[in-house]
């Protein structure tokens, strides 16, 4: 008999425990877990004995094993530790196991097929999580025969485990479990890794974990979200929860959204932004779904003409721009009238005295606010740009179109064509 | 006011995508083996099983609404759930009883493939590669859902029981009888019968599919009415088909002592609307329902399996990144296909056999269903009352009485 120090959590699930004596007291049912910790660590052990059930603190507790690979589980103790169960205890079996996860590495939702627990500095711990075929075969018993069986065909039979720091709790088992994780994971992640997990999660996971984010992180995440899941994440939204996410998004994207929606809980949430995002998102909903106008942004930066480059270069430092929306600076009149586009590259690179007119693309190529997305593509694809100003009837300067938002239309487009 | 009519049509637009799925379930429920089935509860022993198809009425209105409300409340399908609580062992069994019975209901359904284009003078042995190859392409290609709808009137054919029914003159006061009447008969020709017309109503599969498509929708528990609504009628409505498929072939088969062993025998029931067209009728119908069948259920069945282990699934993947999915939906409809084409078997026979393997296994999944439902850890306050408790339990020991009775009998006569 060997002590253990590493071990998988279905190699005692089940098992008799026995007391110092040797004696059988039951068989071992679940465990308690302080998931509070960095790692979380063994408290108690749930131990069935018939009908009866019965809570025993893990200090003592052993493990060991013989050559057989026979687990062994002993209580090195003269007295039993026993308590009742609390309200706010997390259960390894009932809120864990088999419950699903996700994978910060891997970026997806897992479930949890085995649980590697190990004694570190004397407690035993929850290791890593294990979410492979082969956890799934040891659960049902089949483990070392499925290994027999696949080494014939010279196939290793791998454990796919992921260590705690990975694994992102959720709420599938107990609500409790996912307050207690205090360090949000998740929100090392990309907005759009984050937007796919929420996609792949029920209802009720998917709020839960959304409503988790910080309000930068969730109007960042938001906006990558699908149609289809945006419109459920905000049905059960706070309105007070979506202003605020509403003030963070880019007008265009707002106005997309409020269009999905029943139109008097969109009044509602447009009233309590302010009065100049909310000109522009009514503005922006009023253009035909397919047209560039309901998919442009109306964030970007017109300067007049008779700035100098150095005046400019001063004002970009000075103010807080969004790196996306000063790529392109567009010069316009008095009147919004669009006379021509100077890049950030250009301005750079200019005579610091220079007036903007000057150096200035007085002949950019543009579209027009009733246009649509495949004229964007093209004229984007030929001329090798990533953004277009967009005019309107007036030839005044409503807007810009990304290629990315341009693809993206279309992608959505092909899809409800499909 | 514009906008007022435009959000009322709005809203009546969304209870109708909320009304659907459970209305299509029992549609594609109807599907080879069930029509086969009803035909020959008919054709075999007249009105006589009526009540015990207006009792399963209740039950599997009983049982779809269970359904629905786990999907609201949890927003999880099925194997999900089953895995959650059951933990591995038990999820593996539920599975392989899925298996089982999905497998049957697939293999019944290729049969009907087979079945309706014998009609049309078309040979199983061309017939059924030709379709597996098809339905297989379509769905892994992504251009499925396109067809869905074309099969899905085909079988709108059945809707013609309704009319024949009438036009056969059937004694009204005899069939309001038996319905009234419960008679049973211990012999296992009898039996299996009946366990088959309650296997193909209450199918297994259709518990996973109906759940996991209510989930999908993502509705809030205010919805849940409209649900409750969709359930309901879905289930009454499907029955109140096969309760005229039955009419229609006890009025004419019975009666003339014909009992079915081939799709042609079915068709005569709709001779007295269709004439000699009944052949192509039946077929179509028959044709659309199959298709529907094979396409979806092994579809869901490897949905749900790997659901329940954490694989990865969905057609949008390569095969090389979800292996299992795609091996399970290849697997279910290769051996199925390869089976129909062993030569010399009973079309009809496989038919009638799969619903009855479903009906044997139903009252498992049933169990795993109740027990589920009524953990407050799961569903909160939505667990099920007393009589939706009386009417599931009632439902499964029924069925267990039933086969209890069907494998002893042999022994004491």
């Amino acid at each position: 008999m060997e002590k253990v120090i590493s071990f998988f959590f279905s190699k005692i699930l089940n098992k008799e425990v026995h007391n110092i004596s040797g004696q059988t007291i039951g068989k071992l049912n679940d465990l308690i877990l302080d998931f509070q910790q960095e790692r979380p660590i063994v408290k108690y052990m749930k131990i069935r004995n018939g009908k009866r059930y019965f809570y025993v603190s893990s200090e003592k507790l052993h493990i060991r094993k013989n050559t057989n690979e026979k687990y062994d589980i002993r209580i090195d103790s003269e007295s039993l530790l026993v308590r009742l169960p609390e309200e706010t205890d997390i259960f390894l079996v009932r809120d864990f196991l088999d419950k699903q996860i996700v994978d910060i590495n891997g970026r997806k939702v897992e479930r949890v097929n085995d649980v590697r627990l190990a004694y570190i500095k004397n407690t035993m711990s929850l290791l890593a999580v294990d979410i492979g075929t082969r956890g799934l075969l040891r659960r049902l018993g089949a483990e070392y025969a499925f290994i027999k069986l696949s080494s014939l065909f010279k196939y290793k039979l791998r454990n796919k485990l992921i260590i705690w720091n990975n694994v992102q709790p959720l709420s599938s088992g107990s609500e409790k479990l996912k307050l207690l994780c205090a360090a949000n994971k998740i929100e090392t992640l990309h907005a759009a890794d984050i937007a796919d997990i929420i996609e792949d999660l029920d209802n009720k996971n998917g709020d839960i974990l959304f409503n988790s984010l910080n309000k930068q992180k969730a109007a960042e995440v938001f906006e990558e979200i699908e149609t289809d899941v945006k419109v459920n994440l905000l049905n059960t939204m706070s309105d007070e929860k979506a202003s605020d996410i509403f003030g963070i998004m880019p007008s265009d994207e707002v106005a997309d959204i409020l269009e999905e929606i029943d139109e008097e809980r969109a009044e509602k949430l447009l009233t309590k932004l302010n009065e100049e995002s909310q000109e522009e998102i009514r503005e922006l909903m009023e253009y035909e779904k397919e047209s560039i106008g309901s998919i442009m942004s109306k964030d970007f930066l017109t300067f007049l003409p008779d700035l100098t480059v150095s005046e400019t270069i001063n004002w970009l430092k000075n103010n807080p721009v969004d790196e996306e929306e000063s790529i392109n600076l567009y010069i316009t009149n008095n009147k919004d009238n669009l006379l021509g586009v100077i890049s950030l590259f250009s301005i750079i690179t200019a005579s610091k005295d220079a007036k903007l007119y000057n150096v200035m693309n007085s002949q950019p190529k543009y579209l027009n606010d009733e246009d649509s997305v495949e004229t964007s593509i093209e004229l984007m694809q030929k001329y090798n740009l990533t953004s277009l100003p967009v005019l309107d009837e007036n030839n005044c300067l409503v807007g810009t179109v990304s290629l990315n938002d341009s693809i993206h239309e279309l992608i959505t487009l092909r899809r409800v064509a499909l | 006011m514009k906008t007022t009519i435009q959000s009322k049509f709005k809203k009546i637009l969304f209870i109708f995508t909320i009304i659907g799925p459970g209305l299509i379930t029992v549609n594609a429920g109807n599907d080879a083996g069930g029509i086969t089935t009803y035909a020959s509860v008919g054709a075999s022993y007249g009105y006589k099983m009526l009540w015990g198809l207006l009792l399963i009425t209740f039950s599997l209105a009983v049982i779809q609404e269970m359904n629905a409300r786990m999907a609201i409340v949890t927003g999880k399908g099925l194997s999900d759930l089953i895995r959650e609580k059951f933990g591995v062992k038990l999820t593996f069994l539920a599975m392989l009883i899925l298996l089982i019975a999905n497998m049957g209901v697939v293999l019944g359904d290729f049969a009907g493939i087979a079945a309706s284009l014998e009609l049309f003078k078309v040979s199983k042995y061309i017939s059924v590669p030709i379709a597996a190859t098809l339905i297989w392409l379509l769905v892994t290609k992504g251009s499925y859902k396109k067809v869905e709808n074309i099969f899905m009137l085909f079988t709108f054919v059945f809707f013609t029981y309704i009319i024949s029914a009438f036009l056969i003159h059937p004694n009204w006061g005899t069939i309001f009888k038996a319905m009234a009447t419960p008679t049973i008969e211990f012999k296992s020709g009898f039996l299996l019968t009946f366990i088959g017309m309650i296997g193909t109503t209450i199918t297994p599969y259709m518990q996973f599919y109906l759940q996991s498509s209510i989930a999908d929708k993502k509705l809030s528990l205010a919805d849940y009415k409209y649900e409750k609504l969709d359930v309901y009628l879905g289930a009454f409505w499907g029955n109140a088909v096969s309760f005229f498929i039955i009419v229609c072939t006890a009025a004419t088969l019975y009666k003339a002592g014909i009992t079915i062993t081939s799709a042609q025998q079915a068709a005569l029931a709709l001779k007295p609307l269709a004439g000699e067209f009944a052949f192509i009728l039946f077929g179509a119908g028959l044709l659309g329902a199959s298709a529907l069948a094979t396409a979806v259920i092994p579809l869901s069945t490897s949905y749900a399996i790997c659901e329940a282990f954490g694989w990865e699934s969905g057609v949008d993947n390569e095969f090389k990144d979800a292996p299992a999915f795609f091996g399970i939906y290849t697997g279910i409809l290769l051996i199925s296909a390869l089976f129909i084409l062993l030569p010399g078997i009973s079309l009809i026979k496989i038919l009638l056999v799969s619903q009855q393997i479903a009906g044997i296994l139903s009252p498992i999944i049933l169990t795993f269903m109740i027990i589920l439902i009524n953990d407050k850890n799961i569903m909160g306050k939505y667990v099920n009352n007393k009589t939706q408790n009386i009417i599931s339990w009632l439902t499964v020991a029924f069925i267990i009485t039933l086969s209890v009775i069907l494998f002893v009998s042999p022994l004491f006569s």
